[in-house]
């Protein structure tokens, strides 16, 4: 056992409003520079759409992630020893500006300064890479915009694995749903991006497991940004470096949450270390298809278990950061409750943020119900509105609404757990059983026996249902956001020895001080 | 700074100034020295002809100014249309001599003064004596080892040397960085001299000894001045030549002109051809083109 910690992530899909403020928290900190105007480290995708860059889920057209080949074993999709020689000096599976989309702003003083004339002044559009007027053809989220054209919501690559029936079924008139998908860095366990560089720029910071990349040593192979199957690393076209979320670690070494988590709105982000066991990392990720989420699950290990506190403790994981993973809320999500999956866990990353998928608006049945008869006969849980119309979500089968959701579980199955519909089906059961059983204690409307089964069924106790109550809804700052002393000066000891600059002048920066006259 | 390096600075420059002083006169006025390092390797005083004239009582002959003329910008003359000095440049193979700007006066001076000291008795140019000089070219002594008695592996040993797969002792460069020799077991020299396929027909045994051992052509003096070519290996590199000279007949010509230009073209279109293969897989176009092709453009409503 080889344990380590791991700042990991859950994203509550339920609670997404798709503000974007995350989006604009990060720009406004990170990537509000030359070159990087078309980098979103956080990005918020509607869905189904095609994501951005688009189809970005299509590893046939991208490339990105790991394959299993036949030996068992695992490697890059993008590279082979002769396929990456083959490709050093010309990337072909590189993504495009237009993949992505050519970031833009307005001449906003041509408002305020146009001469006067007979029409107003309008701000045109212009090219944040070429300083030229141009036609604005797309945007980081045009799938918002434009869901359900044919261009976008009907291109999602997870539709692939539909039929065509289940296909024309999501987008019926009055049936269409959608949700939103925040993405950042997953900050991966098995990274292709660090695998895939050939300067070893890219390294996975050993006390926290943040993915960076060293600006001193990237030299633009930009075989990251292929090789990361969910596209991102960018790269700076004005600097010649490869960029990515950085998991805001200055502010993460001073006790604050990451910009994107602290500014949501929805509170849908929570943040906190896991203890996995590396050794376990090779084999978990070249397990069969439909093991991964298991056994990626089963690296991460019980911080409360004394041989695995043991076993951190003598790899030098301070007690502070034990004691994170002890009341970290991703260890609740993930482990304790089993209520969040990884995105695409068949890219074979290891993927260390994780959603809970969203239980989507439950079918309702409307109907006139003038008549007397009707509504008598009709469940308790249905209501009759005052304009004598009758809404009713109630189905004689307690699970009959998961089965007839909007979104059939092949979809989100193909998102979160690599085409397992079961495991997502478990998962919207518990957010169900939840939801039944605080309308038992609030509402009232549901008696405590259906509110027992209901919850029984999924293995949860009501104590349970209370903390996920709790963590979900009422969730303060702290409990979302465990975050441990960074010990950078312990962190610092495992890669190069202190004493080493003890008694002399500085910590041995390359830049000699300088002085003003 | 402190007064003690001051004053050694003052003391240093002021015997510089002197040393200079003296010796500068003196070297420039050094007719013998500088005519062997700039004048001998083409020309004698009354040993016979070389590359150019022997300059035996050639004070006589021609006045001084024409001589400071020809002497600094032999090309100049002749395009000015001297007689004299085409008759020469005719008589004498069309080889042109270098330009020497570098000389002042007194340099000249020095020269003419030396060959005058050096020259036998004047004999008057008369028609019966330059019929006597055509007719009759002085019979030189050769310099050095005579190149008539190279070996086949002197001749191996010379091309080498030239081509610079031998490299000369003193570290100077190969000749086929500048000259082109037609010989098929070179490979194509530089064009930024002479070629020297037919030097030893235009220079003769002696000419090309004095031109390897002591170049009178600036750059190549420069190029060789820190690096001398020794006297065996000038040896080698003179029969080389001789063999290449006689022997240039049964050489067949390299010469591509639009050959060449056609063998890149092909070359070229191979390479896109097996990057074409070999990239047949990428990308071709943004995967959001069907999208952009389908939207309207604000130019079309201009």
């Amino acid at each position: 056992m080889d344990v380590r910690a791991q700042m990991s992530m859950v994203f509550h899909l339920d609670k997404c409003i798709g503000c974007h403020t995350c989006s604009i928290a990060c720009k406004n900190i990170w990537t509000d520079r030359k070159g990087a105007e078309y980098q979103w480290w956080n990005n918020v995708e509607t869905k189904p759409g095609t994501g951005y860059p688009g189809k970005w889920e299509n590893q046939d057209i991208y490339k990105g992630g790991w394959i299993k080949e036949n030996n068992g074993k695992i490697r890059l999709k993008s590279a082979t020893k002769l396929g990456g020689l083959m490709n050093i000096f010309h990337n072909p599976d590189l993504p495009i500006i237009d993949d992505y989309y050519e970031p833009f702003t307005y001449k906003y003083l041509d408002l305020i300064e146009s001469p006067e004339s007979d029409d107003q002044p309008t701000a045109r559009p212009v090219s944040l890479i070429t300083g030229k007027p141009i036609d604005i053809k797309m945007g980081p989220n045009w799938d918002d915009d434009l869901s359900g054209t044919p261009d976008y919501a009907r291109k999602d690559p997870n539709l692939d694995k539909l039929s065509p029936a289940e296909r024309e079924a999501m987008f019926q008139l009055e049936r269409m749903a959608f949700f939103y998908l925040p993405r950042i860095c997953n900050h991966c366990l098995n990274p292709a991006c660090v695998a895939s560089c050939p300067s070893g720029a890219i390294y996975k910071r050993g006390e926290d497991g943040i993915v960076l990349i060293n600006q001193k040593v990237c030299r633009a192979w930009r075989m990251c940004v292929t090789s990361c199957p969910y596209k991102k690393s960018y790269y700076n076209w004005h600097t010649g470096k490869s960029e990515k979320c950085i998991l805001c670690y200055p502010r993460l070494e001073s006790g604050q949450a990451p910009a994107c988590m602290h500014s949501c709105v929805g509170r849908i982000r929570y943040l906190g270390v896991v203890l996995y066991d590396a050794d376990q990392i090779a084999d978990a990720a070249a397990d069969d298809n439909n093991n991964l989420v298991d056994r990626q699950l089963n690296i991460i290990l019980d911080p409360f278990n004394p041989r695995v506190i043991a076993s951190a403790q003598s790899n030098g994981i301070d007690d502070s950061t034990i004691k994170a993973a002890q009341i970290s809320p991703i260890y609740k999500f993930v482990k304790e409750w089993g209520l969040a999956l990884p995105l695409h866990p068949e890219f074979r990353t290891l993927p260390m943020l994780f959603y809970v998928p969203p239980l989507l608006p439950v079918m309702a049945s409307l109907k006139e119900a003038k008549k007397e008869k009707l509504a008598k006969n009709a469940d308790p849980i249905a209501k009759i509105w005052n304009d004598g119309w009758l809404y009713d979500t109630s189905t004689k089968d307690l699970w009959g609404t998961i089965e007839q959701a909007r979104f059939p579980l092949k979809y989100m199955a193909s998102l979160f757990s690599a085409g397992d519909e079961e495991k997502v089906k478990q998962i919207l059961k518990k957010l169900m059983a939840v939801r039944i059983y605080r309308r038992h204690l609030t509402v009232g409307d549901i008696d405590k026996k259906k509110a027992d089964l209901a919850i029984q069924d999924v293995n949860l106790t009501p104590d349970m249902v209370d903390s996920i109550y709790y963590l979900t809804s009422l969730a303060k700052f702290d409990d979302r956001f465990v975050i441990p002393a960074a010990h950078r000066e312990q962190a610092m000891e495992m890669v190069e020895f202190t004493g080493d600059t003890k008694g002399s002048i500085g910590f041995g920066f390359n830049e000699s001080p300088t002085r003003s006259a | 700074m402190n007064t003690y390096l001051q004053n050694s600075l003052i003391i240093k420059s002021f015997f510089t100034l002197i040393f200079f002083l003296i010796i500068f006169p003196l070297y420039s006025q050094d007719g013998e020295s500088i005519f062997k390092l700039n004048c001998a390797a083409c020309h004698t005083i009354g040993k016979g002809t070389l590359i150019g004239p022997d300059l035996a009582n050639v004070h006589l002959r021609r006045n001084r100014d024409w001589l400071f003329k020809i002497i600094r910008s032999s090309q100049t003359l002749i395009n000015s249309g001297d007689e004299t000095a085409i008759a020469l440049f005719k008589q004498f193979n069309m080889v042109q001599m270098p330009d020497q700007t570098a000389f002042t006066d007194d340099d000249l001076n020095a020269i003419l003064t030396y060959i005058e000291g050096e020259s036998p008795e004047y004999i008057p140019e008369t028609e019966t004596t330059v019929a006597q000089a055509d007719e009759t070219p002085v019979e030189v002594e050769i310099t050095g080892k005579p190149v008539d008695e190279a070996t086949k592996e002197d001749i191996l040993n010379g091309r080498l040397l030239f081509s610079g797969e031998t490299r000369l002792e003193n570290g100077g460069p190969a000749c086929l960085t500048c000259h082109n020799v037609l010989n098929d077991n070179l490979i194509g020299g530089g064009l930024l001299a002479k070629d020297l396929t037919e030097a030893f027909t235009r220079l003769n045994e002696n000419g090309i000894k004095a031109m390897v051992s002591n170049p009178p052509f600036p750059v190549m003096r420069t190029a060789y001045d820190n690096h001398p070519v020794n006297s065996d290996e000038t040896y080698l590199i003179t029969a080389f030549l001789k063999f290449a000279d006689q022997e240039r007949y049964y050489q067949h010509h390299r010469d591509y002109q639009a050959r060449f230009l056609y063998t890149g073209i092909a070359g070229f279109i191979v390479l896109l051809i097996v990057f074409t293969v070999i990239w047949r897989k990428r990308k071709y176009a943004s995967v959001n083109q069907k999208i952009f092709d389908r939207q309207l453009k604000s130019d079309s409503y201009y």
